[in-house]
């Protein structure tokens, strides 16, 4: 039965190979016009190159070099040492802490919203999300600055009442604070992303799993959890970039105090340069590239993993 | 034992993964409602905090003030020019680029829809810098002015307003849209305007809604090179007037959400019968998140 | 797909349990999806549940599965009351309509998913299913993931997953509904072949009449949450008890007629065609309406002849004619290819009654 089939497949398929090719004269015309092909899309590839690759590349470069243009490695001593070094711990912490945090709610949050059978529901979540997930940036900061700043509403509700978070080691304007504010866009971005992998979760496996003696339990170990981990960690990682890369939330919540990479480059680009740092953004830069980038490969490892059993 | 069975039927007519995850209404509700606490408290306290006057009145002169603030209106303006100039290059760019792979390299889809998610991988706050260190040279009119924020938001909203444009494309078989026009005698021109523009039409308001909404809420691009655009000001009415300043992040919320809102609405009818390109809307809306605006 | 492996596999199972629905009541808010349904099934026997959708049918194999709920009846399989027992504990092989089998195992790692559960040793494990990819023929696929196996692969796994705890009763829910016609038909064989082979009792569920008739033992024919019919696929086809039945497996002609006498009825525009009074006696002269297969009617060519030639299909052995008179009404005709090219366009036709009619019922 099955010797047959793969004799029909490949009989068929070296079928296919001698007539799709088609007559050799052909080949020098279709070079030509693969040539001609590429041409529509050079405006683009050359915009993207001038304003995204060039300076890209300008920052990686830089970052080798001495003021004086000459090859160097001490961009990148500096870059690893004292309170640039402290920026980079306090910026892997604190997006990792931000992302983990988010992925534990954002998909506590998406299995709620896939188990809910009101149609209400899963239309506001999901439409919430996508908006909440756009809130970012400043205005961010500005309304927890109103919440649980020091003079926010609620820290005054909670001084009122006895409570002064603020004697008790919490501040708004620090790593554990970004943390929460953080999961202001974090969380709706991870309920966003993983609302699709859970409704892909088939009722059909659930009945196979109990017909063949599964428990639920035998189910989501075997089943459920092996589908859902890939799209799981494969959010983290997206979840932690957005947290690394992140700036204006912080800047304008901390205006600066607090050490992140993204806020060091931007005193040094400011012009808070000491002398002999000429460069040393360049490295931070290259830095925040290299570690994105890791993240980047092992996003794409990850899927590659999960796309083992999907199309 | 029998309880195990219990719900698989009881609401036959649940979606799918609702029968899977089978997760109590406590649980279910506790979770969303703990969630959605945390979302409307920031957002109330600001409102509270923006009409609070001295002594616990009420006053609604931080909207007054700011609206009498000659540079709220500058700087708005100047955002929403730069948001203008932003949308036009970006349509400019993507309409030939995306038709063009569609038709003539359909192979390159995919790369190029990678391609498009390049600026996710770089920081703002490095391309920045490296706009600093590339163009120092370039003349005033380009570096000295906001010219050089659009040119580089294009780049930054590229990797929604491109698959937002792209999905569109996709969903309009625009090969055979074209054959036909061809066949029955369209120039180039006409095809342009009568076939793919109507056809194309929400693609091209939904990937500009998604540039300009970028524009109006960028922050690290515009401040690091100086520009008071609409965000700077906030954060600079923010060293001065915290009432102000939580005023004025309401006001802005609202810029970006009304279109965000627009989109999400009309695609989300539009695609009411069509799983696909809801799907691809979703990837949109999954991608746009993980922008730099945070 | 040797001799030897088959009696192995087959000589796992018990000879086939005979399973009792007895009552099954079924109700989604107000709408009744089964109403008090009996239905028995005897050892290794092959039933087919036959309906339209909606009719009750796939209620009731889940509520056999254990994956429904039920409001009232009760279940038996073999002497053992299982109403109570979760799915999980029924021990039942059941396939599904498509996409069942697990996107994260392969095909060899899915069929040995219920022997896992059931703690069974990995060599033995592995040993079980070589034995039953061989069966269904995907040996050489057994490392693959779903996904890479084409849609009729699919079922075959799902099959033989199903099979590898050694159910005591089969399910099959609508299992080739979503494959092309000659996997379909192919696939189909094949499940019968299996059955056979290891005598074990089947519940098909499908709405696909043809497919019906092809494999069933039995066909229970099920039309808002009841049974219309229960018999062998013959008696089904040619001895309906109801309209619906008659309609729903294959096709009729439906004409107005008189009763002429015990064993004739007289109709319209054909003429005297004989039927089966025995269940249904008439009086004579009582205006009735005559359901009549295509192929049960004959024609001539005739001068007096009335009936005209509308339009042929050739359907391979046979040809289906349309045809109509001036009186409007219309009728199809089945013949054999042969008896068919001597019809023409303009003939004048007229018609006969070449066997009984299906079923006669007062107008």
């Amino acid at each position: 039965m099955a010797s047959s089939t793969n004799v029909e497949e490949s009989a068929q398929s070296r079928a296919g190979g001698v007539s799709s090719p088609g007559p050799t004269e052909l080949r020098p015309k279709r070079s030509r016009r693969r040539w001609h092909n590429g041409i529509g899309t050079v405006p683009f590839l050359v915009y993207l190159g001038l304003f995204l690759v060039i300076p890209a590349i300008s920052v990686v470069v830089t970052a080798f070099q001495s003021g004086a243009g000459h090859f160097t490695l001490s961009n990148f001593n500096e870059a690893v040492h004292g309170v640039y070094l402290k920026s980079f711990i306090n910026s892997i912490q604190l997006s990792f802490a931000a992302a983990i945090v988010a992925t534990v709610l954002g998909v506590l949050a998406s299995l709620a919203v896939c188990a809910s059978s009101n149609r209400i529901v899963r239309a506001l979540v999901s439409s919430g999300s996508a908006v909440f997930a756009n809130t970012g940036g400043v205005p961010l900061a500005f309304s927890f600055i109103a919440t649980v700043g020091n003079f926010g509403v609620i820290t005054k509700l909670l001084t009122d009442a006895g409570f002064n978070p603020y004697d008790h080691g919490f501040s708004l304007y620090s790593v554990f604070g970004l943390t929460i504010v953080y999961q202001y866009f974090l969380i709706p971005l991870m309920v966003l992303i993983m609302i699709p992998p859970i409704e892909a979760l088939r009722k059909e496996w659930v009945d196979a799993s109990s017909s063949l003696g599964a428990t639920r339990a035998q189910f989501w170990r075997w089943v459920g959890i092996p589908l859902l981990a890939p799209p799981i960690l494969a959010a983290f990682i997206v979840l932690f970039t957005d947290a690394f890369a992140a700036y204006a939330t912080a800047e304008a919540l901390t205006s600066g105090t607090i050490s992140l990479v993204p806020i060091q480059l931007g005193a040094l680009i400011s012009g808070n340069v000491l002398a002999g740092q000429t460069n040393l953004g360049d490295a931070l830069g290259a830095g925040m590239i290299a570690i994105v980038l890791v993240a980047g490969f092992l996003y794409a490892y990850v899927q590659r993993k999960a796309s083992k059993w999907l199309r | 034992m029998v309880a195990v069975t219990t719900n698989v039927g009881r609401n036959g007519k649940e979606p799918g993964a609702a029968n899977v995850l089978k997760l109590g209404r406590a649980f279910r509700y506790g979770v969303l409602g703990l969630v959605g606490i945390f979302f409307i408290i920031p957002i109330l306290a600001s409102a509270r905090f923006s009409f609070l006057g001295n002594n616990n009145t009420i006053t609604i002169s931080a909207y007054t003030e700011l609206f009498s603030t000659p540079q709220f209106w500058s700087t708005l303006f100047l955002s929403v020019k730069i948001g203008l100039g932003t949308v036009l290059l970006t349509l400019a760019l993507l309409i030939p680029t995306v038709v063009w792979i569609h038709l003539r390299v359909p192979k390159l889809k995919r790369v190029f829809e990678s391609i498009s998610l390049l600026p996710l991988v770089i920081p703002s706050v490095v391309v920045t810098l490296g706009v600093i260190t590339s163009f120092k040279s370039l003349p005033n009119i380009i570096m000295g002015t906001p010219v050089i924020l659009a040119l580089e938001y294009v780049i930054l909203a590229l990797p929604y307003s491109y698959r937002t444009f792209d999905s569109a494309v996709q969903a309009i078989d625009l090969k055979t849209l074209v054959d036909a026009g061809q066949s029955l005698g369209a120039g180039w021109s006409k095809l342009l305007r009568l076939v793919l523009l109507p056809n194309l039409r929400s693609g091209l308001l939904g990937a500009a809604i998604l540039a300009f909404a970028f524009c109006l809420g960028e922050f690290a691009v515009a401040s690091l090179l100086s520009f008071t655009t609409f965000p700077v000001f906030l954060v600079q009415v923010g060293q001065v007037a915290a009432s102000q300043a939580v005023a004025l992040s309401l006001i802005a919320r609202l810029f970006t959400w009304m279109p965000l809102a627009v989109i999400i609405i009309s695609f989300g009818q539009r695609n009411a019968s069509s799983k696909k390109k809801t799907v691809s809307l979703a990837k949109t809306i999954e991608q746009e998140e993980t922008t730099g605006i945070a | 797909m040797t001799q030897a492996t088959n009696t192995d596999i087959s000589s796992n199972f018990r000879n086939g349990v005979k399973v009792d629905l007895i009552g099954l009541s079924r109700y989604y808010k107000d709408v009744a999806a089964l109403k008090s349904m009996n239905l028995s099934a005897s050892p290794g026997e092959l039933v087919v549940l036959l309906g339209p959708s909606g009719c009750g049918k796939t209620t009731a194999l889940r509520a056999l599965a254990g994956l429904e709920v039920l409001d009232g009846g009760t279940v038996m399989i073999g002497s053992k009351d299982v109403t109570r027992l979760p799915a999980s504990k029924r021990n039942i092989g059941m396939v599904f309509q498509s996409y069942s089998l697990f996107p994260n195992m392969t095909a060899k790692a899915n069929v040995e998913f219920g022997l896992k559960v059931r703690k069974v040793s990995s060599s033995e494990r592995s040993k079980r299913s070589a034995e039953l990819l061989d069966l269904i023929g995907l040996s050489s696929q057994a490392d693959r993931y779903p996904h890479q196996l084409s849609g009729g692969q699919q079922q075959r796994v799902a099959l033989a997953r199903a099979l590898a705890i050694k159910p005591e009763v089969l399910l099959l829910d609508e299992p080739l509904s979503a494959l092309d016609a000659k996997v379909r038909s192919q696939l189909r064989d094949e499940i019968r072949r299996i059955q056979l082979e290891l005598g074990i009792t089947t519940f098909f569920v499908t709405h696909d009449q043809e497919e019906a008739l092809a494999l069933a033992d039995r066909i229970a024919v099920m039309r808002a949450g009841e049974i219309e019919q229960i018999d062998t696929p013959l008696s089904v086809y040619s001895q309906p008890t109801t309209e619906f039945v008659a309609e729903f497996v294959g096709k009729v002609n439906r004409l107005a007629g008189v009763v002429v006498s015990q064993e004739k009825v007289d109709v319209e525009s054909i003429g005297p065609i004989s039927y089966d009074s025995k269940n249904t006696p008439f009086q004579t002269g009582t205006k009735v309406q005559v359901l009549i297969r295509p192929e049960a009617l004959g024609i001539m060519i005739s001068d007096t002849g009335q009936w005209r030639l509308v339009s042929k299909s050739f359907l391979g052995a046979s040809v289906k004619l349309n045809l109509t008179n001036p009186a409007g009404q219309r009728v199809i005709v089945e013949l054999s290819t042969g008896e068919a090219t001597l019809i023409e366009q303009d003939s004048p036709l007229s018609l006969f009654g070449k066997s009984d009619a299906l079923l006669v019922q007062r107008a």
